[in-house]
């Protein structure tokens, strides 16, 4: 699988991409470069632009500034397929794949091998598959399986032998492992390195840097939307990549945080929840006046959580305790009667109803507060909203305003606004400031501790690990559904809280547990 | 000048409701230029009694719609309440029993349609077509396929060809039912979910409120009003019989879209749909007043139809 390739140098060569999406700066003057023929890791906590550079590399996206140079060529990806004939295959975080055809059928989606007479060739796409699973050591994958007869596992290998049937020079896996366990892991690592030695390169992106960085060959570490620094991964310690990727602190001023009495009521105990693969064994308590956080990379269920706590998440198992009493959160409108409230993940599908008015929304969780008899009296729904919107300051030429026309940060302060209004005991934040300017972040740091002292209890799951640290009483860090670590007071840092989400230092590495 | 001109036009057809009136003012308009004999109180009169049935099956439709769904059952739900009130009229049951009954049946095939749509999530279109073909065979069963012949009571005579004040007593009906429903839909929590699922019923649900009521309120009323239209259509035509519900399907749901209401629900009203119905049934007589067919009635609609559609949809389309 040698190949002939123009000249020496990086195989891919990126240099000061840009990219910016409405106002937040993704991507900002970076720079990366790939060599021929190694594994490469790309690190970064959440929001560092690591994602969005492998969307450029893919054709997914267009850069709004930079260059790319990929075998000795300045190129431009204009779409997928333009990537994919140019060489770059990439394997993203959702799988691509479809359930009802077989292993075959998936891998050569696009590009089917045919017959003289123009037919689909099943047999020749079968023994194409088989060769290219013979190429590279994998003995366990039928192709005539069908896809939903196949382990999570073996369907991200199936998904990578898609981008491989295409025979790229580069590849790019983006959370490669998320679904694996070690041995896969093993495995995995055992087949890029095959490729590597027929001169294919690849580029890994993946949390779970523990995991990984034995396989190897070179790491590039991402903050705030550029390059720190690119290191052999052989000598570099968890603490100095640790380091890297936190850099220096930019001062977000946080609110002062209220200390916590000790008398503080108890408000939500948790115990024993599971639920799917997402949730399992899930034990957390809140006080009253307490903010507390849940930490770890994205999609460790931290949503689910929270979800699960509303009551919109089915099938749960395990006991909730509000103020001492079981309850049975079965449904949003039965978790809003015992006082909880969410401000969920997404503003624009979940919290709002945008072409509707900044005051229907505002309304819309207490509209029975309003009137009798199913009426709704427009003149105190008025004085109510009007009441929201000089308290929280939101930003509005008139209520009547649909709340598209609204900026996000003040677009989640009318979520945050609707369940205000429910005089709710416990919040749940979720990612609250994504998004959101830093004027308006602020604001909301102050209402979350105010919140706080008002003796409510807060539950607040970021991306942001800087908010974690200047908000939260606790912070308890997920990993696959489960706690894995909880730390309190002193412990309550930035590397701390980075360090236990990606599983390093502390000897916090969660243990694996078998599926 | 020209251009603040285009422009302000093109403002004013964004706005559904009041393109449907022009158009309805259009509409009478020409047909009082065309046949001046038509300007006097009893085609106006004509018009209102027709209406009216059309109109009270509107108000469901009108809901249903706003929510995203549609209720395809209407014909068959008409057909079969009437059946049933028919029946037991002339089982010698009290006419006030008999009508009771039917209401029920339409208020319990609309519970079923809901339960379709809210609980076990499938879509409308398909759901209410499997209950319309379902109570087509029904009301063959129930009545071996002989209509019962029986006497209409004078009670559903008169409301539904009788005069009051001298206008049709339908009308009056379907009148009080009107404002009924604009007050419902604006000023009530119901009318407000209504516009919230058809824009985003995540939203609602996850600020806590029940929006499976909501989907069951619509179509509640949707199966009472094709009831209540069966009674009347029944004393209309001083009979029931099978497949006196065909006609009150599409029309029905014309007017609501002619009326302004977002095929995709969300937005709309039930003011622009009585605007529709009048336009849809005032067409209708315009063009036998002209004697054209029935096939170049049928283009003319469907084109009124594509082009209101096309005209509203520009408003539809996101801009972000």
């Amino acid at each position: 699988m040698t190949r002939d390739t123009n000249g020496t140098g990086p195989l891919l060569d990126a240099r000061a991409i840009t990219k910016s999406f409405g106002g937040v700066q993704a991507l900002n003057a970076a720079d990366f470069a790939c060599d021929r023929g190694e594994i490469h890791a790309l690190l970064g906590a959440n929001g560092a632009g690591k994602s969005t550079l492998v969307k450029i590399f893919s054709g997914v996206m267009a850069p709004d500034s930079g260059t790319i140079t990929f075998d000795g060529q300045e190129v431009t990806f204009t779409s997928p397929a333009d990537a994919g004939a140019k060489g770059v295959a990439t394997v993203f975080q959702e799988l691509s794949l479809f359930a009802h055809l077989t292993v075959a059928e998936n891998i050569f989606i696009g590009h089917e091998p045919l017959t003289r007479l123009g037919q689909v060739s099943g047999r020749r796409m079968r023994a194409t598959a088989r060769a290219l699973f013979d190429r590279l050591g994998i003995d366990h994958l039928n192709p005539d399986a069908l896809l939903s007869d196949l382990s999570l596992a073996d369907r991200q290998l199936v998904e990578i032998f898609k981008a491989l049937s295409r025979d790229p020079r580069l590849l790019i896996l983006d959370e490669g492992t998320s679904a694996l366990g070690r041995t896969e892991v093993e495995r995995l690592f055992a087949l890029l390195r095959k490729l590597k030695s027929g001169g294919t390169s690849v580029v890994f992106i993946s949390h779970r840097m523990a995991e990984i960085r034995e396989f190897v060959d070179r790491m590039s570490v991402f903050r705030n939307g550029a390059l720190v620094g690119t290191v052999a991964a052989a000598n570099c310690s968890d603490e100095e990549i640790v380091e890297m990727m936190l850099g220096q602190r930019v001062d977000k001023s946080f609110p002062e945080r209220s200390p916590l009495p000790a008398a503080a009521p108890m408000l939500l105990e948790v115990e024993g929840m599971s639920g799917g693969s997402r949730l399992r064994d899930i034990s957390l308590q809140l006080r009253g006046g307490e903010v507390l956080g849940i930490a770890g990379l994205e999609g460790q269920g931290q949503g689910e959580l929270l979800l699960a706590l509303f009551g919109a998440y089915r099938r749960l198992s395990g006991r909730v305790m509000l103020h001492g009493k079981p309850a049975k959160l079965s449904k949003p409108w039965i978790a809003k009667r015992a006082g909880i409230a969410l401000i969920p993940e997404d503003r624009k599908t979940e919290g709002l109803v945008l072409p509707m008015s900044v005051r229907e929304n505002i309304s819309m969780a207490t509209l029975p507060a309003y009137g009798r008899f199913g009426f709704v009296s427009l003149k105190r729904e008025r004085r109510f909203v009007a009441q929201m919107i000089e308290r929280l300051e939101i930003k509005v030429g008139s209520m009547e305003q649909p709340a598209r026309a609204l900026s996000g940060g003040n677009q989640q302060k009318l979520v945050l606004a609707k369940w205000l209004a429910t005089g709710a005991e416990v919040f749940l934040f979720y990612d609250p400031t994504r998004g959101i300017d830093v004027g308006t972040k602020r604001a909301f740091y102050e209402l979350i501790a105010g919140l706080a002292r008002e003796g409510r209890g807060v539950i607040v799951y970021t991306t942001e690990t800087s908010e974690l640290a200047g908000l939260c009483h606790r912070v308890l860090v997920m990993d696959d559904g489960r706690m894995v670590r909880s730390l309190e007071g002193d412990e309550i840092t930035e590397p701390k809280i980075l360090a236990a989400s990606f599983g390093l230092g502390d000897g916090a590495k969660p243990e694996k547990v078998p599926a | 000048m020209d251009n603040i001109l285009a422009r302000r036009l093109l403002d004013f057809t964004r706005h559904g409701v009041a393109v449907a009136y022009a158009l309805l003012a259009f509409l009478v308009i020409a047909a009082f230029v065309y046949d001046p004999g038509l300007a006097s109180w009893s085609w106006i009169h004509a018009q209102l009694q027709i209406t009216a049935f059309i109109g009270i099956i509107a108000i469901g439709q009108t809901m249903v719609i706003l929510i995203g769904q549609i209720d395809l059952s209407v014909p068959w739900n008409l057909t079969f309440s009437a059946l049933v009130m028919a029946t037991l009229s002339a089982d010698g049951h009290s006419i006030w029993l008999a009508m009771g009954a039917a209401l029920l049946c339409g208020l319990i095939i609309g519970a079923i349609n809901a339960v379709g749509v809210a609980v076990f999530r499938l879509h409308s279109l398909v759901w209410t077509l499997g209950m319309n073909a379902l109570l087509q065979g029904a009301s063959l069963v129930y009545t071996n396929a002989q209509p019962p012949k029986s006497d209409v009571p004078a009670v559903v005579r008169e409301m539904a060809v009788g005069n009051l004040f001298g206008i049709p007593a339908a009308a009056l009906i379907w009148a009080v039912l009107a404002i009924f429903t604009i007050v419902v839909l604006r000023r009530t929590r119901f009318g407000r979910y209504l516009y919230a699922i058809g824009n985003n019923e995540t939203a609602l649900f996850v600020s806590g409120v029940d929006s499976r009521k909501v989907v069951f309120g619509a179509f509640m009323v949707s199966g009472f009003g094709a009831a209540l239209a069966g009674i009347l259509l029944t004393g209309y035509a001083s009979q029931t019989y099978l497949g006196m519900g065909n006609d009150y399907l599409l029309i029905p749901i014309a007017a609501v879209i002619i009326g302004g209401t977002n095929v995709m629900g969300g937005s709309g009203g039930y003011v622009g749909t009585i605007a529709g119905a009048l336009i849809v049934v005032i067409l209708q007589s315009l063009l036998s007043t002209a004697q054209i067919g029935q096939a170049g009635k049928d283009v003319v609609f469907g084109v009124i139809i594509l082009a209101l559609v096309l005209l509203y949809a520009r408003e539809a389309r996101p801009t972000d």
